[in-house]
Parts: structure tokens; C-alpha cells; sequence
């Protein structure tokens, strides 16, 4: 029970790394912008993805059982600019996956 | 084998002790079940509302960006609704530990369960993951606090409900001055109403921007306004009487920040800082080029674009039955000055009997125009909006920098070259003049919008004079201007900005002065005559550029408990 217990903080403190990360990355909002988003998260030949990044960050934290599988971006309502970014984490210890959203609004 | 009778009795007695102590060791081991069990359970639920809590939080702070966007794209700013969950909210957050808590219960000192706010309607959004799918209870709330907005959400579901909140501010890099600075006011502001269905006589004020008035002032509101529903932003004053629908302590306690009280220092010494401001719009050291209007001159593109500071004086001396006056005019090519000599005739008309006149073409970005008219100057409008003259226009393009040693007559209506479909030109085509508040307060952030980045400006001055606005019957009583006004009290002289007598007037319009940029001055005289006065506020960034700083709010920061 305490395996799972420390587990599930564990994933909940790289939910909240993660999540706090996306909500603050301008660069995620300018990629919405310029409809480059696919490009910004899996990176090209010049940088880096998001995705990567966000691992690299997540192994730096010391939370080596977890990694980001895959993150999506939405468009919540047509006439409005809110944007929900999906992400997929996942436990390796436990095998499990955490999905996490974050809601993020073009001025 | 056959047993003692001694061996039978302990055996007997062996047998005995069985089922005590079987039984103790059931209960032990119930006992023992039990603890770890509820040991278990009580892990669980740590887990169950651990995950809970970081989900909520997560759901919150998408709340406050989605509430902070709908507030910010809503174009309106007004707070007319309460909630009695702020208290709750003010306990979780200033019960923290340390400076934190400290610091949040300041802040929140003002705000209580009776303080307006705005209700953000987060319904048609709630079902999507990124608010919890419906399976959530989301709420989120705006409070003005000072010249910023707090945004509130709280998130939760089976008693357990997390905050989180957002700071919304002007976006740094601009400046707005006041849109009023006024060492007293007459008139008691009240609020914008339409005196008919259709909505074309108004009556009230709104003043889009902060207000300082170094006197008393007074307002008067009507059923369901709040203080902003007058003056959208903050009012600084020596006093305030409130009349109608709302009381001084409404005002106190229900918006904290709306009114600051003046002291005696900051009284005695706002009208000189006033004046000091508008004399270092003209940079330390610039050239002056003295000249006479005695002939006529165009100047060139690279006179308007120098800087520097032309003092423009009649000739002279007049005739004994001579008079002289300035007019001016703008349209999109630039600016002329004409000076009118006048002949008093022996029927005791006056004719004209000579004019000369100076064009400047209009100074490209960055530069300013700087002029300084020594006489009264007329303002009367090159541009013709309509046919039968009544509705003449200056069209502002470029930066100009106009200071008046005298009187200034308004005789036309200044827009900047941006927004001349915006303004009352004959043709019917008026969004802003005599329109509801509602109306109105929609198309002037369609006009701040259309004006980002403009190049045009005016800061027009009267300095030991007055600025009289001349609006005609004509035009309906509407006057649209377009510029800084300044007005300043020079040896008792001056220093008023004033209306005239335009209380009858036809086309089932009312009286309304419209005025985009602000004004600084001693006062407006009497304004008994006029209906309406609508004054926003434009925010300008350090070039003189028209900026966002006011208009365009942003979400800064976010923390989520």
C-alpha cells in the first residue's frame, strides 16, 4: 500500500511539473498561433519537441519512472481562443497512465 | 496406560485454559485485522483525496485562465454581482503559514461576502475534460482590487474544493494619463440614460478612464449602477457626495480602491505637476524658430519632421478698427494656420481685409509638430462630411504638439485619421455619438482596437486662455474631438474647458460632448446645456504612441491552493 501510495504522489508531483510547465510555455502558445503545434511538440531537426524536453525536465527532477508519452491540443469551442492540452504520463512502476489537462487561452 | 488421579486433574486443568486462551488470541488477532484494515482504508482515502486535491487544483487554474479570457474579451468591466464564498476563500488562502497568508489576507483585506464582483458563466464549458467533464462543481469570480482584477475559480467535488486565482492588468509598456483632471467640477455626474426607446437622446455621463478632481465632486446614480458605471476606472478626489441609489458606504465597503481621498499635499500640489507634465512634452532644449504670419508659405516635409518649436505671431500693429484672429485646420496632408485680419465697416460689419497662411505638411512617425500660436485660434474644420456643411471635420494624421497663448474655438469635431467613420459626419454615420452607454462602451474598444499603433496624436493647449467648445444646432449638439486638451490659468486668466448655450436643438438629439484622449484643466464652467459628456481615456506608450496599457487587459501569474 505505501509502494502505491508513494507511486501515486510521485505521479501526481510530475502531473503538476508537467502541467505547471505547459501552462506557462509561451513559446506552446505562439506555436498555436502560427498553427505549428506538431512541429513544437515533436521537434525537427533544429530543436528539440516539447515532449523531449518535458522528459528531459521529468529525469532531472529525479523521476526517472515516469515519461511523458504524448500530448495533444485542442480547440475547445470554434469561437473562442481556448486551447485544452492533453497530456499522457506514464507510471512505469505500476504501468499506468495519467492524463492530465491543461486549459490555456490566446490573448 | 491408566493416569494417576493427580495426572488426570492437571490434564483437566490444561484442558481448561484452551478456550481462554483462544479466545484471546481471536480477539488479538481481530483487533490486529481491524487496526491494518482501517490503517488500509485510511491510506486509500489519503490516496483517493491526495489525487483529488492535485486534480482539482489543476481544474481551477484552467478555470481562472478561461474566466480571465472571457473577462478580458468581454468588453465589459462592470461588477454587479456578489459571493458569499469569498469568505471561505479568504480563510483558505490567509491561513497559510508564513508570509504568504500574511501577505493574501492584505490583499484581500477590502473584499467580503458584500463586495461586488463579476459571476463568470463557465456553464457552456463545464463538460469539457478540462474542467472535469460535469463530474466537477467549478465556479470562478472577478474582483476589481485597486486598478487590477483578481480572478477567483474553486474546484471540488464530496467536500473537498480547491482554489485558484489570477491577477488581470493593463499590459505593461504604455501609459494612460487620466481621462479627467480637473481642479473642481460643477457637475454632478450621473448616469448614462437614454431618454427615449429608440435611444438617440441621452442624457448622463461616462468617463472611461481614472478621474482626479482636486475638489469635491459629486455623483448620482440610479438603480443597479455601481461606482464604475460613471467613471470606469478610479476616482481621486478632495471629497465625493453620492446621491440615489448608492451611499458613501456602499461605495467604501462594497470597492475597495474605487475612490482615494486626496490629502491637502497631494491637493496643493497636483495642478503645478499638471502643467510641469505638459511643458516637458516639449524636450529640454528644443530649437524655437520665431516667425510672423504676414505672408504665405508652405513648408516642407523636412520643416515638419525637424522638432523643433515654431512660435507663430500676427503681424502688427492693427489698425484702430482692425481685429485679428488665427484659424487652423487639419486633414490628412498636415496642418494649416491662416491669419484673418478683420475691417470694421461703417455699416459696423465686420470684413475681412487680408489672410495669409502657413501649410505643414503632416510629420511622418516618430516626429511631432510642434507649434505655438501666439493669439486665439479657431479651429474650424477643412474636411466637409456632408453637403450642406454642417458637420466639418480636422482629420489628424501625424503627431502634433499645439500650445495656444489665448483662447481655443472648437468649431468643428477632430477625429484622428483611423476613426473618421466613427464620428458624426452628415451622412448618418455616428457609432458613438448620442448612443447608449452600452453602445457606446462596445465601440470604444472598437476604436482604442483600431487606433493600436497609430502614429496620429494631438495635444492641443490654451494657456491663459480657455478652450470653448462652439458644437452647432447644426450638427445635433454632437461634438466628437480627438486630442489631449489642456487647459491652463495664466496671471487669473483661463484655464477652463467650456460649452455653450446648446440646449435647444433639433433632430431629436441632446447635447453630447464627446472627447477621446482627456483633459486636464480648472474646471468646465457651466454645463447646465449639456446632455452628455463621454471621455475616454487613450493609453500611450513612451513614443507617444497610442499603447494598450488600459484597454487591453492580460492574466499575470496564477497560483492554485
Amino acid at each position: 500500500m505505501s509502494t502505491q501510495t508513494m507511486r501515486a504522489s510521485e505521479v501526481s508531483a510530475v502531473t503538476n511539473l508537467i502541467s505547471g510547465f505547459v501552462r506557462r510555455d509561451e513559446l506552446l502558445r505562439e506555436s498555436i498561433r502560427k498553427n505549428q503545434v506538431e512541429d513544437y511538440l515533436q521537434g525537427n531537426e533544429q530543436n528539440s519537441g516539447l515532449i523531449d524536453t518535458l522528459n528531459g525536465h521529468i529525469e532531472l527532477s529525479g523521476f526517472e519512472e515516469s515519461e511523458v508519452l504524448a500530448i495533444s491540443v485542442e480547440k475547445i469551442k470554434n469561437d473562442e481562443e481556448l486551447y485544452r492540452i492533453e497530456v499522457v504520463i506514464r507510471d512505469h512502476k505500476t504501468n499506468r497512465e495519467e492524463r492530465s489537462y491543461v486549459v490555456v487561452s490566446l490573448h | 496406560m491408566l493416569l494417576s488421579p493427580c495426572t488426570r486433574r492437571r490434564t483437566k486443568r490444561k484442558v481448561g485454559s484452551v478456550l481462554p486462551l483462544t479466545m484471546i488470541i481471536i480477539a488479538f488477532g481481530t483487533l490486529m485485522l481491524f487496526a491494518a484494515g482501517s490503517q488500509l482504508s485510511r491510506s486509500t482515502n489519503h490516496l483517493a483525496s491526495f489525487k483529488a486535491i492535485a486534480k482539482y487544483q489543476v481544474i481551477a487554474s484552467n478555470a481562472v485562465e478561461i474566466a480571465a479570457y472571457k473577462f478580458i474579451n468581454g468588453n465589459n468591466l462592470e461588477m454587479n454581482d456578489t459571493w458569499s464564498g469569498v469568505v471561505d476563500f479568504k480563510a483558505h488562502v490567509s491561513n497559510r503559514g508564513g508570509a504568504e497568508g500574511t501577505d493574501w489576507a492584505y490583499f484581500l483585506s477590502g473584499v467580503n461576502g458584500s463586495t461586488h464582483c463579476r459571476v463568470v458563466d463557465l456553464t457552456s464549458l463545464t463538460s469539457d475534460s478540462g474542467l472535469g467533464g460535469d463530474s466537477v462543481a467549478v465556479e470562478a469570480y472577478v474582483y476589481k482590487i485597486g486598478s487590477r482584477y483578481l480572478v477567483i475559480a474553486s474546484a471540488g467535488s464530496g467536500g473537498i474544493k480547491r482554489y485558484s486565482a489570477g491577477l488581470v492588468a493593463g499590459q505593461t509598456g504604455g501609459e494612460a494619463q487620466a481621462a479627467l483632471r480637473l481642479e473642481s467640477l460643477e457637475r454632478v455626474l450621473t448616469v448614462m440614460n437614454a431618454k427615449n426607446p429608440s435611444g438617440n437622446r441621452i442624457t448622463g455621463d461616462f468617463i472611461f478612464g481614472d478621474v482626479i478632481i482636486l475638489d469635491e465632486v459629486s455623483l448620482y446614480y440610479t438603480d443597479g449602477s455601481v461606482p464604475n458605471t460613471i467613471i470606469s476606472g478610479s476616482l481621486s478626489a478632495g471629497g465625493i457626495t453620492v446621491g440615489g441609489s448608492l451611499n458613501i458606504d456602499d461605495i467604501l465597503n462594497g470597492f475597495p480602491g474605487w475612490f482615494n481621498e486626496l490629502t491637502p499635499e497631494q491637493i496643493n500640489e497636483l495642478s503645478a505637476l499638471w502643467r510641469q507634465e505638459y511643458d516637458e512634452l516639449l524636450p529640454e532644449g528644443t530649437e524655437i524658430v520665431s516667425l510672423v504670419l504676414n505672408e504665405n508659405r508652405s513648408f516642407t516635409q523636412e520643416d515638419s519632421n525637424s522638432g523643433v518649436l515654431y512660435v507663430i505671431d500676427p503681424p502688427s500693429p492693427l489698425g484702430s478698427n482692425q481685429k485679428s484672429i488665427f484659424e487652423a485646420a487639419f486633414d490628412d496632408n498636415g496642418f494649416e494656420i491662416t491669419h484673418l485680419i478683420l475691417e470694421e465697416q461703417s455699416n459696423k460689419k465686420w470684413e475681412t481685409v487680408d489672410n495669409k497662411k502657413f501649410t505643414f505638411p503632416a510629420p511622418t512617425a516618430p516626429n511631432t509638430l510642434n507649434i505655438q500660436i501666439n493669439g486665439n485660434v479657431e479651429f474650424v474644420g477643412k474636411q466637409v462630411g456632408s453637403s450642406n456643411n454642417t458637420h466639418k471635420i480636422d482629420v489628424i494624421n501625424g503627431k502634433y504638439n499645439i500650445s495656444v497663448l489665448g483662447d481655443v474655438e472648437l468649431s468643428s469635431n477632430m477625429v484622428y485619421s483611423e476613426l473618421q467613420t466613427h464620428i458624426n459626419n452628415g451622412n448618418g454615420n455616428s457609432p458613438v455619438g448620442n448612443k447608449t452607454k452600452d453602445a457606446a462602451t462596445d465601440t470604444i474598444n472598437g476604436m482604442i482596437e483600431a487606433l493600436q499603433g497609430s502614429s496620429s496624436w494631438l495635444n492641443l493647449a490654451a494657456i491663459g486662455g480657455d478652450i470653448r467648445s462652439n458644437m452647432s444646432n447644426s450638427s445635433h449638439g454632437n461634438q466628437t474631438i480627438s486630442a489631449s486638451l489642456y487647459a491652463f490659468k495664466e496671471n487669473g486668466v483661463g484655464g477652463n474647458v467650456l460649452f455653450p448655450d446648446v440646449s435647444d436643438i433639433p433632430g431629436g438629439q441632446t447635447p453630447q460632448f464627446y472627447l477621446l484622449g482627456g483633459v486636464t484643466a480648472s474646471g468646465l464652467g457651466d454645463t447646465t446645456d449639456l446632455d452628455s459628456i463621454v471621455i475616454v481615456a487613450l493609453p500611450r506608450d513612451s513614443s507617444g504612441e497610442i499603447g494598450v496599457t488600459t484597454s487591453r487587459l492580460a492574466l499575470y501569474g496564477m497560483q492554485s491552493w
